[in-house]
């Protein structure tokens, strides 16, 4: 049974990218340009990952990982955040609101894909 | 997906279908718990599982140590044996009857 | 879809995205209120940048991302209010922008990116960050440290390797994990980094701990109860290892041992988790990370560990419980067959918690004979049997307790390879060093103590013993000179020789120093052995020219004091041409020391045999006298029964001991001799410090308590009493 990982970035070429070495790996995609987007796509439907961007138009990667883990269905579903280096801030903002991975931007396919097997088997 | 309990006499059945893991598991347990509080014997059957984790482990080891109460685990899927591989556990919560013909493997 | 359909898009995001930026910067520097820039548009301007940042990284537009990172980095400090808009850095960042953009169009093209214009821009634009907000100012090396590792699944780290301390444990590496209760809910799922690890290496062998478990009725199935034990073959890097955890590092607590690991790993690694330390021997053990035996060894360790400042309590345990004194033994049995491989295989123990041990035995053997004692009293054979076999075994822990300071003279050797190396580098000389016996023990506090005159001596050859290499081959000797470091034991001390080939000591070369400096007299008639003697005075040195190495201001005469403080002695043996042998022999131990026993009343004593110059019978009728004549000399002497007030009569028949110590002397007068011993010192109790003429205590073969003399503070107080009282009735002994 294959598994489901979401995508939320508001960049089409990242969500590509990234979407293209999980498909590879075996995942299948939802992908999301910003968290209203994604609270929209995500109907209860199974996912077991989510990777969320934290700088995004309309709805942030914060908020969108506050507001999507009140949900019953992703309360334990595990969030990888995308960082910057310098935002050590956000990434404790983005842990307090439960997303407990990270992957530090840029990054390349490989690492993501690496940070993904950690969390999904 | 879920968990069902056709228990009879003093053999009590109990079926989990999908997943087996932390999402799930606290439904999974309360079924479990009462199932194996109700019967001297019980019989998991694991085919439908679909999925599982540690917290899914975890729970399959608390139920076969209950004591005073028999636990054993049948027709185990492939993401069940998957993790009782991985775990180094599949002698203890493997299905008795294989482990008696392959030997402790 | 395939990667370059991917970069079109992200060539068209970025063309988008620059577009943007450039209309809000555009807006930023018009005059037109209706067209403010506002919050909104700080955070989309800022957002641009990042995107093309991050989309960048992900194609390995190295380019893009470092110079994309400084703008993106002026861009926050806008969005946070700590840098506001001027004309110029609005036009700044708008030819920055443009730079982006050919940038990404350079990529879209497949053409490289044109070098230096890049750089003239991010150094204005560091200029005008340093400025107006004072801020922090994004370095260079930041930007460089940024851009993605060329080949990056994994970042690449540095291998690390099994820290020293010799081989113990396999070929694999060990993982201990424990994790936190609310892993699951935090959607980490401890199986999933476990089969992780499999993409890293072979996993060898899983055990799941789960002591922890609760019974299913009382149990929170979303909390995790779980440990994993894990036996890993991989060539992964410690970082790599430790970089699986990394989601889980605030929540579990991950141990992992390299392949080889030392004895004091497994040990903390068994101290640090909850579980009962024999089961988690056996995890250790079937994840075939420690062999049977070896867990043994470690466990013994541990308990020696764990129980040494108790030891009276567990020996009396001991008696009823023997598994742990048959285990101990065979620990040690099986260490005496595995010579080669368990010195290697050796165990850091904190040198206090020995003595701790030295002395408590020692206490054991009072308490021992005390029990021998009454049992006597009591007349029970079978008591006094048991007791006098307890004692037996006590006496016989002491020596072994002993025997746990000593450590090879080799961990002193070890550090010269590299000195004389360096040396005879930095002298254009070439040497060979040669070490022999170090294997060969002695006491942990010598060996500390002897490295830095040890130094000194091997300084002392390269530098002026050795000669150049030309010199050498016109004396016609090999090129190559050669320091040899020997050690071995004789007759209860070590002997340590540091020999050189070089040219030998110049006797004429140091009595001419020696009158020079007024150390003899110009007249003097000397052996040559008392020439080579002089060496050690202080004050002499017969560098001409002071190098860097032994003219450090120590002289040989530092170096004999040291020796000397160690109740060593230092010879020299030199023939010219033929090189000079330094021997240095020193007791194998501080703790022990040769005794001259003595005894006045019921009382025993000890005098260090080295100090003790001769005995002679008191002269009768000298009761009154605290000077007699030893053959013409005025000896003063110190009656002990006085001197610490003993009770009872002296005997007829009296003794003198002569003693001596820097150069004065002075006779005890005592009741009898019992002659030599060995001694353990046994340093005094708080209550005894204070008193003068007593060094320390030490127990007797019977368990006695015998006060060791202090030689230094005897002859000291036997010189500075008044000599009014009977100074004028010399006695003839």
């Amino acid at each position: 049974m294959s598994k489901t990982i979401l995508i939320v970035d508001d960049s089409a070429s990242l969500r590509q990218v990234v979407s293209m070495a999980l498909k590879g790996a075996g995942y299948d995609v939802i992908e999301a340009c910003d968290g209203k987007d994604a609270l929209g796509k995500l109907s209860g439907q199974k996912v077991h990952l989510m990777i969320s961007d934290v700088n995004m138009p309309n709805m942030d990667g914060i908020s969108f990982v506050r507001e999507v883990k009140k949900h019953p269905a992703y309360r334990f579903t595990p969030v990888i955040m995308l960082t910057t280096e310098a935002a050590e801030e956000k990434k404790r903002m983005g842990q307090d609101a439960g997303a407990k991975a990270w992957v530090v931007k840029p990054f390349q396919p490989q690492q993501m894909l690496a940070a993904v097997s950690k969390l999904v088997m | 997906m879920g968990i069902e309990i056709s228990g009879h006499d003093s053999i009590g059945r109990v079926s989990i279908d999908g997943e087996l893991t932390v999402h799930t598991i606290a439904d999974i347990k309360t079924g479990l718990a009462l199932a194996v509080l109700e019967h001297e014997e019980t019989e998991i059957d694991l085919g439908g599982v679909e999925e599982m984790d540690t917290a899914g482990l975890q729970l399959m080891l608390m139920a076969k140590r209950c004591s005073g109460k028999t636990v054993r685990f049948v027709n185990h899927s492939e993401a069940v044996l998957r993790l009782l591989d991985l775990s180094n556990l599949g002698s203890t919560l493997g299905d008795p009857l294989l482990i008696a013909k392959h030997g402790n493997t | 879809m395939d990667m370059n359909q991917a970069l079109g898009t992200f060539v068209e995001e970025c063309r988008d995205l620059l577009a943007q930026m450039e209309d809000i910067l555009l807006r930023a520097d018009s005059a037109d209120p209706d067209n403010a820039v506002t919050q909104d548009d700080l955070h989309a301007l800022f957002r641009c940048a990042h995107t093309i940042k991050g989309s960048g990284g992900l194609f390995g537009l190295d380019e893009v991302v470092a110079f994309t990172h400084v703008v993106e980095n002026a861009l926050d400090r806008l969005r946070g209010g700590t840098l506001v808009f001027t004309p110029d850095l609005v036009s700044l960042l708008l030819d920055c922008k443009d730079h982006i953009t050919t940038l990404v169009e350079a990529t879209a093209q497949g053409d490289p990116p044109e070098a230096g214009h890049g750089e003239a821009l991010l150094a204005r634009l560091e200029s005008a960050l340093a400025t107006p907000g004072g801020g922090v100012v994004t370095t260079p090396q930041g930007v460089s440290a940024l851009a993605p590792a060329p080949d990056a699944a994994p970042e690449p780290q540095p291998r690390v390797h099994a820290s020293g301390g010799g081989a113990f444990g396999t070929e694999h590496w060990h993982l201990s994990l424990r994790f936190g209760p609310e892993v699951l809910k935090n959607g980490m799922d401890p199986l999933a980094f476990i089969n992780y690890l499999s993409t890293l290496g072979q996993i060898v062998h899983v055990e799941t701990v789960s002591d922890a478990l609760p019974d299913l009725f009382e149990a929170d199935p979303e909390r995790c109860y779980l440990g994993f034990e894990v036996a890993l073959r991989s060539d992964a890097s410690k970082a790599e290892l430790e970089g699986v955890f990394e989601f889980v590092h605030d929540d579990a607590s991950i141990t992992i041992l390299p392949p080889h690991s030392r004895v004091d790993d497994f040990i903390a690694l068994i101290d640090s988790l909850d579980e009962n330390e024999r089961r988690l021997g056996e995890i250790l053990v079937s994840c075939g990370t420690l062999t049977r035996r070896e867990l043994d060894a470690v466990l013994a360790a541990q308990r020696a560990e764990a129980t040494a400042p108790r030891l009276g309590e567990m020996l009396v345990h001991q008696g009823i419980v023997a598994p742990p004194v048959v285990e101990a033994a065979l620990v040690k049995q099986k260490h005496n067959e595995e010579r080669r491989t368990q010195e290697a295989r050796s165990l850091k123990v904190p040198a206090d918690r020995l003595d701790t041990l030295i002395n408590q035995v020692g206490e054991l053997v009072i308490a021992g004979s005390a029990v021998q004692l009454h049992a006597s009293k009591a007349r029970d054979t079978e008591l006094q049997e048991a007791a006098a076999n307890l004692l037996r075994l006590v006496e016989d822990m002491r020596d072994t307790a002993l025997r746990l300071r000593m450590t090879p003279i080799g961990d002193v050797f070890s550090r010269f390879p590299r000195v004389v190396r360096d040396l005879s580098k930095e002298l254009g000389k070439d040497i060979e060093l040669v070490i022999n016996g170090a294997e060969a023990e002695l006491d942990k506090s010598m060996v500390e103590k002897i490295g830095d005159p040890l130094m000194h001596l091997v300084r002392n050859s390269i530098d002026h013993g050795i000669e150049s290499p030309e010199a050498r081959t016109a004396a016609d000797k090999p090129a190559r000179g050669r320091v040899v470091l020997n050690a071995y034991h004789e007759s209860g001390s070590i002997v340590i020789e540091v020999a050189d080939d070089g040219r030998g000591l110049d006797t004429a070369r140091i009595l001419q120093k020696a009158v020079e400096r007024g150390i003899v007299a110009a007249d003097a008639s000397l052996t040559e052995a008392e020439i080579h003697r002089l060496i050690l005075a202080p004050g002499f040195s017969t560098a001409e020219t002071v190098t860097n190495l032994s003219g450090r201001g120590v002289g040989m005469d530092v170096v004999k004091s040291s020796i000397e403080a160690l109740r060593g002695t230092l010879d020299i043996e030199s023939h010219p041409s033929a090189g000079t042998t330094m021997r240095l022999c020193l007791p194998l131990t501080l703790a022990i020391i040769d005794g001259f026993q003595v005894g006045v009343g019921g009382a025993t004593f000890i005098l260090p045999l080295d100090a003790v110059v001769e005995c002679i019978e008191l002269p009768q009728g000298s009761d009154a006298c605290d000077y007699l004549n030893l053959r013409d000399q005025v000896l003063p002497f110190l009656r002990l029964r006085r001197l610490f007030d003993l009770p009872g009569e002296p005997p007829p028949r009296q003794n003198i001991v002569v003693i001596s110590f820097a150069g004065r002397k002075a006779g005890i007068a005592v009741d009898r001799l019992y002659g030599e011993c060995q001694t353990v010192i046994k340093p005094l109790g708080r209550l005894f410090e204070q008193i003068s003429g007593i060094a320390g205590s030490t127990i007797l073969g019977s368990g006695e308590v015998a006060l060791i003399l202090d030689v230094a503070q005897l002859v000291q107080h036997a010189a500075a009493r008044p000599h009014g009282r009977s100074g004028s009735k010399h006695q003839h002994a």
